[in-house]
C-alpha cells in the first residue's frame, strides 16, 4: 500500500513580478525584476522561512503571495484552488483562510477605532455570527494573544508597542488562518522583545496549527523558528532546505557569504580579515547568466551566460552551477 | 476625547467664540419669544420711522419702522439656516464626491477633480453673484449658489485627505481582508479625515454667513421685508451717520458671529492638532 | 590611562504633558584613549538621550533639568559655553542612527561637506583646499569613487554609502572621541559587518576612542573593548567583553544574554515609567534575584576586583541572595 504524497497547503510556480518603469508621458520605458521565476512549496503544518537582503524581494513575494499585488507572471495554488496569476481576482473567502501579518502590525489597526471594533470587523466580513457568538471567539484570541479584556476598549495609540504588535497578531488570528505571512516580525526589536515575539509566534502555532511563511532579514529569528529556509538573492530563489543544513553547509556562494557575515559571540572576530565585497546594488547585473555574478568569488565565465536553475537533492535545492565543486565550510 | 475637551476648555478665545455661537443659536431658536416685537418682521410702523434707540425700542427703528433688535434677532434665524443648508449640501456633495475620487484615483476622478479645480479658479463670491443675478434674489437661489461655488472646495479637502489616508497601512490591510470598498470608504477612511473637516466646517460657515450677508447687502438675497442681516446694512447706508444704530446693529452681528465661528474653528484646529501628535517624541 | 570621556552623576529630566520624566539617572561612565565602548541597552534605557546631551542635542522643546556633569578631555560639557560648543564637531564628532536623515537632500554630498568643514576646521585650510583630505578619507573608508560620491545627492547613495561617508565625515578633524548612534541598525549583515570592520580598524589607526552605543549584542561583541549596560537610565554594569559575555554579573546583563539562546521567551514584566522613578534598583520589579533592599535602596556602580563595575545588591551567582520578595 503506497502513501500518496501530501499536495502541499501553498504551491508556487515560476512566480515572476515586474514593475513598470514610466517615462515622461506614463509610457512604460522598462520593468525592474522584482522577483522572477520563484518557484516552491509550504507543507502544512511548517515554517518556511524567506530570507535575503533588503531589496532581494522578500516584502514583494509576501504581498504578492497576500493578494496586495498582482503577479506578472507564474501561479499560486492555495489548498488545491488557484490563488493568484496575472488576472485572477481573489475571492473574499480565501483571504480568510491566507492572512498577511505587516513588519508593523500595530499599523494595520484603524486608530480612529477601538481594538473590540477592530476584532470585529473581520469577523462581520467574513462570518455571519452574531455578536456573542463574535465576543466570545475575540474572548478567546485575545487571551491567546497575552492581551485582557480591558484592552478591548483602548485605541492603538493608547497601547504600547508590545501589545499593538499582540492586537495586530490577534486581528489576524480571528478569522482561524490555515497559512500566516509574517513580514519581518522581528525587525528593529530588542533581542528581549524578540525573544518574547518568537515564543508567542511558536505558541500561537502550536495552539491554533498554523502555517508560517516567514520574511525576514534577520537569520537568527529564522533559525530559531523556521522547519525550512528559502534564500532569495536580487528576486531569485538561490537555495532552499532545511533549517539545519542551510546552516550548517550552505551550498550557494551567496547563502555562504551571508552565513559568514553574521557575528558569532564568543568567536573570532568576523569583522577583521575578510574581503572587500561590495554592496547588492553597487554591481551592474550582466543582462543573462546568473545574478550573483558579480560578487561570486566563485563566479567562471560561463555563469555570465546561462542562469543556473534550481536543483532539487534530497530536499536541498540550489541555484549554482558549481555548488558541488565548492569545498564545504569546515 | 477627553483630553481634547480639555484642551478647549482651557482655550480662552475658543471658549470666547464658543460662548458667541451659543448666544447665536439661543437666539435664533428662540426668537419668537425673546424678540420684543416679533411682528416687526413683517409689520410696517411708518410713523416710527429712524427711531434712535429707547426705552421702546432698544436699539431703534428702521425706515420702515420696524423694531431693529427684533428684526436682527430674527435676522440670526435666516442667516444660520441660510448658510447650514449651503454648508451642509456642499460638505455633502463635495465630500462624497472627494471621498469616491480619492479611494478609486482613476481618469474618471481626475476629471472631477479638474472640473472642480476650474469652478476653484473664480472667486466663489462673484460666481454666487453670477447665478443669483440670472436666476432672481430668492432664498432659495441663495442657498443654491452657495452651495453650487462651494462643493468644489470639499471636494478638494476631501479627495487630497483620502488619498493620503488611503496610502496607510491599515487601508491596505482592510483591504486585504476583503473588506468592501463602501465600508473601507466610510468606516476606515472617512473617521480618520473628519478632523479637518470640522475644523473647516466650523470656519466655513462664518465665511459663508458672510457671503449670504453680502448677496443680500448686493440686492440679491431675500426681497424685502425678510430680515437679512446684509440687506438692512445696505438698507441702511442712506441714512448714515445719522441713524448710527441702523448699520451698527446688524452690522455687529455679523460680526460676531464670524468671529465666533472663526475662533472655534481655530480653537479647535489647535486642539485636533496636538491631540493627533499624541504626546512628546 | 587617562579618560577622554568622563560623565559623572549624569541626571536628566524632562518636563512633559504627563508630568516629569527621569530619563537618565546618576549615569557613570568613562571612555579611554583609544578604547571602543559600547553602550548596550534596549529602547527607552536613555543612551540615545546620553548621546545627544554629550553632543548638545538635546531637543528644544520640553524643559531639561540636568545634574551631575560631562567632562570632554577635562572640559566641561553639559552648561555649554562656547568652549563646549568649540569642541563638538572636532574633539567630539557623531556616526548616527539614519545617515539620510543627516543630509540635506537638495544639496550635492560634496557641498554639503564643504559647509561643514568651513565652519568646523576653518583654521587647517591647507594651501590644496579641503578636497585632498577628503577624497583621501573616503578612500580610507573603502567607497571606490569619491569624486563620483561627492558629486552625487544624498538620495543616490545607498545606506551602506552614507554611512560611510559619515564615517568618513566622524574622522576628518582628528576628533578624540566618536560617538557612534546605532550606526549599523538600519544596515543588512554583510554591509554590516564591513562597517563595524572599518570602524574599528579605522578608529584603531587614528587614535579615537568611540562610544558604540546599539542593542544589538552581536554588533558589541565584534566591535567593542568593554561593554556598559544601561537599564531604565542607569548604567547597571561594565565590564571587559569577554568577561561580560562569559559571566556578566549583572541580572539583567544575564537575562539579556540569556534571550540569545533558543527557547528563550524574553524578559518578563516591562520597563519601568520614567515619570514615577523608584528610589531604589530600577530593575528590581523584573529582578529573579530581588529583595526588599534592592526596592529601597539604589546599588552604587563599584569596582570589582578584576576592574569591572557592577552596581547591584545581588550579582548573579552571589551565593549570599537576600530572601526574594
Amino acid at each position: 500500500m503506497s502513501d500518496a504524497p501530501v499536495s502541499p497547503l501553498l504551491e508556487v510556480r515560476l512566480l515572476a513580478q515586474h514593475f513598470p518603469v514610466r517615462g515622461l508621458i506614463g509610457r512604460q520605458t522598462g520593468s525592474v525584476p522584482a522577483l522572477d521565476d520563484v518557484s516552491f512549496a509550504v507543507q502544512a503544518g511548517e515554517v518556511l522561512g524567506i530570507v535575503g537582503e533588503s531589496g532581494a524581494g522578500k516584502t514583494t513575494l509576501g504581498r504578492t503571495l497576500a493578494g496586495i499585488l498582482e503577479p506578472t507572471r507564474g501561479a499560486v495554488q492555495f489548498a488545491g484552488a488557484l490563488l493568484a496569476a496575472p488576472g485572477i481576482k481573489r475571492a473574499v473567502s480565501t483571504r480568510a483562510r491566507l492572512q498577511y501579518v505587516h513588519q508593523d502590525p500595530g499599523a494595520s489597526l484603524n486608530p480612529s477605532w477601538t481594538l473590540r471594533r477592530a476584532l470585529h470587523e473581520p469577523l462581520i466580513i467574513h462570518t455571519d455570527w452574531t455578536r456573542a457568538t463574535r465576543a466570545e471567539k475575540i474572548r478567546e484570541i485575545i487571551a491567546a494573544a497575552g492581551l485582557v479584556e480591558s484592552h478591548l476598549d483602548l485605541y492603538p495609540h493608547e497601547l504600547s508597542g508590545g501589545q499593538l504588535r499582540r492586537a495586530g497578531l490577534a486581528r489576524v488570528l480571528v478569522l482561524n488562518p490555515e497559512l500566516v505571512i509574517l513580514d519581518e516580525p522581528t525587525a528593529g526589536l530588542d533581542v528581549s522583545v524578540r525573544a518574547m515575539v518568537l515564543a508567542l509566534l511558536q505558541d500561537l502555532r502550536r495552539r491554533f496549527s498554523l502555517t508560517y511563511l516567514l520574511i525576514s532579514h534577520d537569520l537568527f529569528a529564522a533559525r530559531s523558528i523556521c522547519d525550512r529556509i528559502a534564500v532569495l538573492y536580487r528576486g531569485k530563489l538561490v537555495e532552499i532546505g532545511p533549517t539545519e543544513r542551510i546552516f550548517v553547509a550552505p551550498r550557494h556562494p551567496y547563502t555562504r557569504a551571508l552565513l559568514a557575515a553574521l557575528p558569532r559571540i564568543g568567536g573570532a572576530r568576523i569583522t577583521e580579515g575578510f574581503a572587500h565585497q561590495g554592496e547588492a546594488h553597487a554591481h551592474p547585473t550582466p543582462s543573462a547568466g546568473c545574478r550573483f555574478y558579480a560578487r561570486c568569488p566563485f563566479a567562471t565565465p560561463a555563469c555570465a551566460v546561462d542562469e543556473p536553475k534550481l536543483t532539487d537533492d534530497a530536499g536541498h535545492g540550489v541555484a549554482c552551477f558549481r555548488w558541488q565543486d565548492i569545498s564545504p565550510i569546515p | 476625547m477627553r483630553g481634547l475637551l480639555r484642551r478647549l476648555r482651557r482655550d480662552r478665545m475658543a471658549m470666547l467664540g464658543l460662548g458667541l455661537l451659543t448666544c447665536l443659536i439661543l437666539i435664533a431658536l428662540l426668537a419668537p419669544y425673546i424678540a420684543p416685537y416679533p411682528e416687526d418682521v413683517w409689520e410696517f410702523h411708518v410713523e416710527l420711522r429712524l427711531s434712535p434707540p429707547s426705552t421702546d425700542t432698544l436699539l431703534g427703528t428702521d425706515r420702515m419702522g420696524g423694531d431693529i433688535l427684533s428684526r436682527v434677532i430674527f435676522g440670526a434665524r435666516l442667516s444660520l439656516l441660510l448658510s447650514g443648508i449651503s454648508v451642509g449640501v456642499a460638505l455633502v456633495i463635495g465630500g462624497s464626491l472627494g471621498l469616491v475620487a480619492g479611494f478609486y484615483r482613476n481618469w474618471i476622478s481626475d476629471g472631477l477633480m479638474r472640473i472642480a479645480d476650474v469652478f476653484l479658479a473664480v472667486p466663489q463670491i462673484l460666481l454666487a453673484i453670477a447665478i443669483v443675478q440670472i436666476l432672481g434674489p430668492a432664498i432659495e437661489n441663495v442657498v443654491l449658489a452657495l452651495s453650487l461655488t462651494y462643493w468644489p472646495f470639499w471636494a478638494r479637502l476631501v479627495y487630497a485627505q483620502t488619498r493620503s489616508i488611503s496610502n496607510e497601512v491599515f487601508v491596505e490591510a482592510a483591504m486585504a481582508l476583503g473588506v468592501p470598498a463602501w465600508r473601507v470608504m466610510l468606516l476606515h477612511i472617512l473617521p480618520n479625515i473628519a478632523s479637518p473637516i470640522i475644523v473647516r466646517t466650523s470656519i466655513g460657515l462664518g465665511g459663508t454667513v458672510l457671503a449670504v450677508a453680502t448677496l443680500g447687502f448686493l440686492g440679491l438675497g431675500a426681497p424685502p421685508p425678510t430680515p437679512e442681516w446684509g440687506s438692512m446694512v445696505a438698507e441702511s447706508r442712506a441714512y448714515f451717520p445719522d441713524a448710527w444704530w441702523y448699520t451698527l446693529t446688524p452690522g455687529l452681528a455679523i460680526f460676531l458671529t464670524v468671529l465666533g465661528f472663526n475662533l472655534v474653528g481655530d480653537g479647535l484646529r489647535d486642539a485636533l492638532d496636538v491631540h493627533m501628535r499624541r504626546g512628546v517624541d | 590611562m587617562s579618560a577622554v570621556l568622563d560623565i559623572q552623576g549624569l541626571s536628566l529630566g524632562v518636563r512633559t504633558e504627563a508630568g516629569m520624566a527621569h530619563i537618565l539617572d546618576h549615569v557613570d561612565l568613562a571612555v579611554h584613549s583609544g578604547e571602543i565602548m559600547g553602550l548596550v541597552g534596549e529602547s527607552g534605557c536613555g543612551k540615545t538621550t546620553l548621546a545627544r546631551a554629550l553632543l548638545g542635542n538635546l531637543p528644544e522643546s520640553g524643559a531639561w533639568k540636568a545634574g551631575g556633569g560631562i567632562r570632554l578631555d577635562g572640559e566641561e560639557m553639559l552648561q555649554g559655553g562656547s568652549k563646549a560648543r568649540a569642541l563638538r564637531g572636532r574633539v567630539v564628532t557623531f556616526i548616527p542612527q539614519d545617515p539620510l536623515a543627516s543630509f540635506n537632500p537638495l544639496f550635492r554630498i560634496g557641498t554639503q561637506i564643504r559647509d561643514l568643514l568651513r565652519a568646523k576646521l576653518p583654521a587647517s585650510e591647507s594651501p590644496g583646499g579641503w578636497k585632498p583630505a577628503v577624497i583621501s578619507m573616503l578612500k580610507a573608508v573603502l567607497l571606490p569613487y569619491p569624486d563620483a560620491i561627492l558629486a552625487a545627492y544624498p538620495h543616490q547613495l545607498s545606506t551602506g554609502q552614507r554611512q560611510r561617508v559619515m564615517i568618513a565625515l566622524a574622522l576628518l578633524p582628528q576628533p578624540r572621541l566618536i560617538i557612534a548612534d546605532e550606526p549599523t541598525t538600519a544596515l543588512d549583515a554583510s554591509t554590516q559587518r564591513q562597517i563595524l570592520g572599518l570602524l574599528r580598524r579605522l578608529a584603531a589607526e587614528r587614535g579615537a576612542a568611540v562610544l558604540f552605543t546599539t542593542h544589538d549584542l552581536a554588533a558589541a561583541w565584534e566591535v567593542c573593548d568593554r561593554i556598559s549596560v544601561m537599564y531604565a537610565g542607569q548604567v547597571v554594569e561594565i565590564a571587559e567583553r569577554d568577561r561580560f559575555f562569559t559571566r556578566a554579573r549583572h541580572p539583567y546583563s544575564r537575562m539579556l544574554l540569556a534571550c540569545l539562546e533558543d527557547g528563550s521567551t524574553g524578559i518578563p514584566g516591562d520597563a519601568p515609567d520614567p515619570h514615577a522613578p523608584s528610589a531604589g534598583c530600577r530593575f528590581a520589579p523584573r529582578c529573579p534575584n530581588r529583595s526588599q533592599i534592592c526596592i529601597e535602596a539604589r546599588p552604587e556602580l563599584a569596582v570589582q576586583s578584576d576592574g569591572d563595575l557592577l552596581a547591584c545588591h545581588h550579582p548573579w551567582g552571589d551565593a549570599a541572595a537576600g530572601a526574594h520578595v
